[in-house]
């Protein structure tokens, strides 16, 4: 209920996609059949200013899913995937989440979302005394190569 | 946490020729197994014969690494299809989690990302015997809300003769892995 409330909030005050010094592109999620529990959500995030800057993963929305982590499946001899409890975006680089690599994990849909409509997902990040959140909203697609 | 160790086979003669993974001068045998494909049709190591087929473990409550492996397993056999339009080519997913993955899930699953695949499931301990013998190692990881498995994500190439010719890396490019496969069923035609 908190969380539905500052996610409301922050959607009338926000502008889409871009606050800040932070942009994140190419946002999409990978369609899924119906009764599927978990689904991937990719993007690029890009941190344009001068500090580092920490994502508040514990506090990622996804609408419509309970729950979303951050997670990264390797490759080494075996195919694991771990989940992330802390990352850092260094000045001007840029964080890939992408199909075998670092991703959203989006768990527990209410209804899994059909192809061409949209995931809308809260991100935040803070760095030392600030806090910025990232308004996106993931097209809900196939891979394409 | 169940844990499956397998020893692999010994003293295998490879050819070093690919960049994605390697193939065998002598391929290898595999058990005789049966298992269920999506349409609760029996599928045994007959359905191997005359046909090349790409093979790989996975489960469909994997939402990152096994749609992938599908996607780029689908891009695959259209380029050698297109390329090599005589060989016969199938692909096949084999389920790790059968608790979750009936023949009903494995058919809306398949149906959605590509309804050209297999899709097979079974008896746990007829599974484990098959991933023994091809030496893949899986371990199911508990949480709360769930489970999800580490497992060996190889993908390998069965002969028409049912047998293991080569095995290759899921982490690889899609082009690279198009060469490689090419080049195996290529050399050995």
């Amino acid at each position: 209920m908190k969380k539905s409330l500052v996610m409301l909030c922050l959607l009338l005050l926000m502008s889409d996609r871009a606050l800040g010094n932070i942009i994140i592109e190419n946002s999409w999620v990978r369609a899924a059949p119906p009764k599927t529990k978990v689904m991937a959500a990719y993007m690029t995030i890009e941190n344009h200013s001068l500090k580092a800057i920490e994502m508040d993963i514990k506090n990622v929305i996804s609408k419509g899913f309970t729950k979303t982590e951050l997670h990264k499946s390797s490759h080494n001899g075996m195919m694991t995937m771990e989940k992330i409890e802390t990352i850092i975006i260094k000045p001007n680089e840029s964080l890939i989440l992408e199909p075998g690599g670092l991703h959203f994990m989006l768990i527990n849909p209410e209804t899994v979302p059909q192809k061409n409509t949209a995931v809308e997902m809260l991100i935040f990040f803070k760095n030392e005394n600030e806090t910025e959140v990232i308004r996106i909203e993931a097209e809900v697609r196939s891979q394409k190569s | 946490m169940l844990f499956v160790i397998q020893k692999g086979p010994n003293l295998i003669k490879k050819e070093a020729i690919l960049e994605t993974g390697k193939a065998y001068k002598k391929p290898l045998d595999i058990i005789d197994f049966a298992l269920k494909d999506q349409s609760n049709n029996l599928y045994t190591k007959n359905d191997l014969r005359n046909k090349w087929t790409i093979l790989f473990f996975g489960y469909t409550n994997c939402p990152d690494v096994c749609p992938t492996t599908i996607f780029k397993l689908g891009q695959i056999k259209q380029q050698i299809n297109r390329d090599l339009p005589n060989i016969n080519l199938q692909i096949l997913f084999i389920t790790l989690d059968p608790e979750r993955d009936s023949t009903d899930r494995l058919s809306e699953y398949l149906g959605f990302f590509n309804s050209s695949m297999i899709g097979l499931t079974g008896d746990i301990s007829k599974i484990v015997e098959l991933t023994s013998n091809l030496s893949v190692f899986f371990q199911r990881i508990n949480k709360e809300d769930g489970y999800d498995f580490n497992h060996t994500a190889s993908i390998f190439l069965m002969n028409p003769n049912a047998q293991l010719k080569a095995s290759f890396s899921p982490a690889s490019s899609i082009d690279m892995l198009n060469e490689d496969i090419k080049t195996v069923i290529k050399k050995s035609n």
